[in-house]
């Protein structure tokens, strides 16, 4: 169940734009597994991703770089301290 | 997992991710927040670059009960300031797929079966005893600095062999010799730090987005700010750094010659060139065949070289509006913007890559776009540290370290020194470029094949030479011949080897990298590896030592062991005895050993102990009064590096006319060996993608890359596709005339090629792009092109 701190860059105009910055949090707080952990620093948005499986992180991932305005996503914490041994991507193949 | 612990973890994430964010806007860096209270007290921190490309990120690595359970960005390093992408924050799952390699492994019958260490290091020494010479060694950016050390004494002083070559003559060879024939010493002037000061970043034929996200973002997060960067992306398709750039300028498969020719005409003609920069440090060169250092010209031969590279003349060759060109040459001539170059693949693995480098440099120089923040042409390198263990190290067949040629007397000699050899110690002829040394081994030896037997470390042949088909493949049908790897997991490669040997990787061992900025990154082993998974740097020296046992060779001109060892008090250390490998720290003494090669070029490196402390320094090095170590960022430049004389405010010290020069040149436009025609139409181009590294060895361990990009495929234009009635994920063939490749269509896809191109990315190892790819190469780097052939498409039902 991993348990990431990644930072959200955001486009200029999200801050600039009326409203704009008021959306983009809503569509933040609709978006599962994901919750705000401070508020935008100069264009830079804080968020702690939580989810069941890899499967989820990875979706949740992918609908955050999809947001509007988001110009890119980093990671600075991953947890993956319950571990389980992955498959091999190449089971067959091997000698 | 426990409530408790839960909270935990997300307390620690939302303050790393906090303290990232305020550090990525410019604000003083934090402290790491304090990791080790917020997990709980059985969680252990530690340093360590990421094991992944190049840009050197370094994270905190969190360990409990002997296992790595977390990964962190690292606020105080000045690289990625606390972010890290998606490849990296998955890191510590490298580590931990199900098929780790843990025993050595012997074709027997067909059949790998485990032997053991004993038996595998000698068996690698029976084939070292029959023909030293026909023994060869192939290695990688991504061994360590100490391990590469050791490999290069291995093999130069050892074995009295320059049998040996790394992975990173597919890599960045061009950038090397484009920087020796500019500059006559290696390596960039500049720094990352010129990506915040930077009004305009050209990409020549570079994917930052994908390859090097991290140092793409410092380059987004400049806009977040509201600061305007103007990105300029001159590439043969459409990528992830497109979208980001104002201006896309698509040129034909090797005309980026011409672009830059065009650049530099237009900077003549309308009198925009910094006449008094290149009055002052450069000189002209032209080529001559044959030769890296070319030869002089004059200002007029140049200009009248430059003559016909009109816009309109370089509109027809490269498909790219006299418009644009007009437009780039009016910012290189606007003395008031900063310019920053970026490049990596596809101006190396070029075959004109060496001539390509030495027009962007050229471009700079002319300009006078050069040595102050924000102005620097810069190569970047995929490896994490093919500068360090590569270019630095010196473990290519021509190199020694710190910059050194075998071909130089002046360097043997300091060689020798250092090494305790008699005169006459190292040989003065190159050895084999990588893929001479792989023909050669594919070649039975009645027929000049004189390389018996490789031994691949960390790198993955197999999949990423080029034309396997030829380079490869005859190999494992001639009995004579014995490919030994070590590896960290199953590969294309360990599958078709005769001998298997189980290898430690990243934090399982001691180790230091060197990354695309010149600095030099420590870190150290924190959990043990699996099973009888040892040390590369173990692995060669336990084979040294039997050689020096059994009198073949290893030892300096007083009969010692070359890797003699000591303990502080003066005590041999059996370092070739794996219980004892630990009982010094082995790396420090051969980085100490290295670091007395590093001021021959002015490459100056500080004791290890320094590099415990930082988080990496960049070379130079240099002592202060106060026996403080300051590292470089801007290198030939008085205001910050020592080495410039009194009074000058630029000097270029290894000039190769020796005045304190650097070399603007002159290089033609020429075709490329081969291009599409009647019979193979299409364009090929291979690469890359975000979710893989390379060869995928490490990333397709990693589920949830391994799901987000889970096989290759071709891009391929929807016109061409219509044309050809194929639908997307439609299966087809693509051929060249060495080979064929059976993979789906992505149309529209992440990138996009133009009518008559296609991309195929080369990090599946069940679909081998390299049975297609040609290996011309590049007549001085020796670096083959993997960026273009000619190839025709079909449906596979068809």
């Amino acid at each position: 169940m991993p348990v990431l701190g990644v930072v959200v860059t955001l486009a200029p105009e999200i801050g600039t734009c009326p409203g704009g910055l008021a959306s983009f949090t809503d569509a933040i707080a609709r978006t599962p597994g994901v919750a705000m952990v401070g508020e935008p620093d100069h264009g830079r948005l804080p968020l702690v991703l939580e989810t069941e499986d890899r499967e989820g992180d990875e979706s949740v991932w992918a609908a955050l770089v999809s947001l509007p305005g988001v110009l890119a996503v980093d990671l600075a914490f991953a947890d993956f301290s319950d571990l389980s041994e992955p498959p091999s991507p190449l089971q067959g193949l091997s000698s | 997992m426990n409530s408790e612990r839960r909270s935990f973890l997300k307390l620690t994430a939302m303050a790393a991710a906090t303290a990232a964010a305020s550090r990525a806007t410019g604000a003083p860096a934090p402290a790491n927040p304090d990791l080790r209270d917020r997990l709980g007290g059985g969680v252990s921190w530690q340093k360590a670059p990421c094991r992944f490309c190049g840009t050197g990120c370094h994270v905190q690595v969190g360990v409990e009960a002997g296992t790595v359970v977390a990964i962190a960005g690292d606020t105080a390093a000045e690289v990625n300031k606390g972010l890290l992408c998606v490849k990296g924050y998955h890191v510590g799952l490298a580590l931990y797929g199900a098929d780790r390699l843990t025993r050595p492994l012997l074709r027997v019958d067909g059949k790998q079966v485990p032997i053991s260490w004993e038996r595998a290091i000698g068996i690698i020494t029976d084939r070292i005893a029959a023909d030293p010479k026909g023994f060869a060694l192939y290695g990688s950016g991504q061994w360590t600095i100490p391990e590469g050390y050791a490999a290069n004494k291995f093999m130069k002083a050892g074995l009295r062999s320059n049998q040996i070559d790394p992975n990173a003559r597919l890599c960045m060879a061009s950038a090397v010799t484009g920087f020796l024939a500019t500059y006559g010493v290696d390596e960039p002037a500049g720094c990352f730090d010129d990506l915040e000061s930077a009004d305009v970043i050209i990409l020549w034929g570079n994917n930052p987005a994908e390859m090097h996200p991290v140092l793409f973002s410092r380059i987004v997060d400049r806009r977040s700010r509201g600061e305007t960067v103007t990105i300029i992306d001159i590439g043969t398709r459409r990528t992830r750094s497109t979208a980001h750039a104002q201006h896309f300028l698509q040129f034909k498969p090797q005309t980026d010659m011409a672009i830059a020719n065009g650049v530099a005409h237009l900077l003549l003609n309308n009198g925009t060139w910094d006449k008094d920069f290149v009055s002052r440090y450069c000189a002209f060169r032209g080529p001559l065949e044959g030769e890296l250092n070319g030869q002089a010209i004059t200002f007029e031969a140049y200009t009248a070289a430059l003559a016909e590279y009109t816009p309109e003349y370089v509109e027809k060759l490269s498909g790219v509006p006299a418009a644009d060109i007009r437009m780039l040459a009016g910012l290189f001539g606007d003395r008031k913007k900063r310019i920053t170059s970026l490049w990596c693949m596809g101006m190396n693995q070029h075959t004109r890559g060496t001539a390509m480098n030495t027009l962007v440099h050229g471009l700079h120089l002319l300009s006078g776009h050069f040595g102050r923040p924000g102005d620097a042409p810069t190569s970047l390198t995929g490896q994490p540290s093919a500068c360090g263990t590569v270019r630095e190290v010196g473990t290519s067949c021509h190199a020694l370290p710190g910059g050194g040629v075998v071909t130089k007397e002046k360097h043997r000699h300091l060689a020798e020194k250092v090494w305790n050899l008699p005169e006459g110690g190292i040989l003065d002829k190159p050895g084999y470029h990588a893929v001479e040394m792989w023909k050669r081994f594919s070649t039975p030896k009645a027929e000049g094949g004189d390389i018996h037997t490789i031994w691949v470390q960390v790198t993955n042949p197999a999949q990423t030479l080029p034309n396997l088909h030829t380079l490869v493949d005859p190999s494992r049908k001639d009995p004579d011949k014995f490919l030994i790897v070590s590896d960290v997991y199953p590969t294309a490669t360990t599958r078709i080897a005769d001998l298997v040997l189980p290898s430690a990787m990243w934090v399982e061992k001691n180790g230091m990298y060197g990354n695309s900025e010149r600095r030099t990154q420590q870190w150290f082993k924190q959990v043990k590896p699996p099973g009888e998974a040892r040390d590369d740097g173990w692995q060669l020296i336990a084979v040294a030592h039997e050689v020096y046992r059994r009198g073949l060779g290893m030892k300096d001109k007083d009969g010692a062991f070359l890797f003699h060892t000591v303990d502080a008090k003066g005590a041999p250390v059996p370092i070739w005895d794996w219980p004892h490998y630990y009982d010094v720290n082995v790396d420090e003494r051969l980085f100490n050993e290295y670091r007395l090669f590093s001021t021959m070029k002015h490459k100056n490196l500080a004791p290890y102990q320094e590099y415990v402390k930082a988080h990496g320094l960049r070379w130079p090095v240099v002592e202060q009064p106060d026996g403080t170590w300051k590292e470089t960022r801007w290198r030939f430049a008085s205001f910050d590096d020592s080495f410039v004389a009194k009074g000058k405010e630029f000097e270029f010290y290894h000039s190769t006319t020796e005045d304190g020069r650097a070399q603007i040149w002159f290089n033609p436009y020429t075709p490329p060996p081969e291009s599409p025609d009647g019979d193979y139409p299409f364009w090929l181009c291979t690469g890359r993608v975000l979710e893989h590294w390379h060869s995928g060895t490490l990333t397709g361990r990693i589920p949830p890359l391994r799901e987000a990009m889970p096989q290759a495929y071709v891009e391929m234009h929807r016109a061409d596709a219509r044309n050809l009635g194929i639908t997307n994920g439609e299966t087809v063939i693509v051929e060249s005339r060495r080979g064929n490749l059976k993979l789906p269509v992505w149309i529209d896809g992440r990138g996009s090629p133009p009518p008559g191109s296609l991309f195929i990315p080369f990090f599946d190892e069940r679909l081998l792009v390299n049975h297609v790819t040609l290996h011309d190469y590049d007549p001085f780097s020796k670096q083959p092109d993997y960026k273009k052939c000619a190839v025709r498409v079909r449906r596979a039902t068809a």
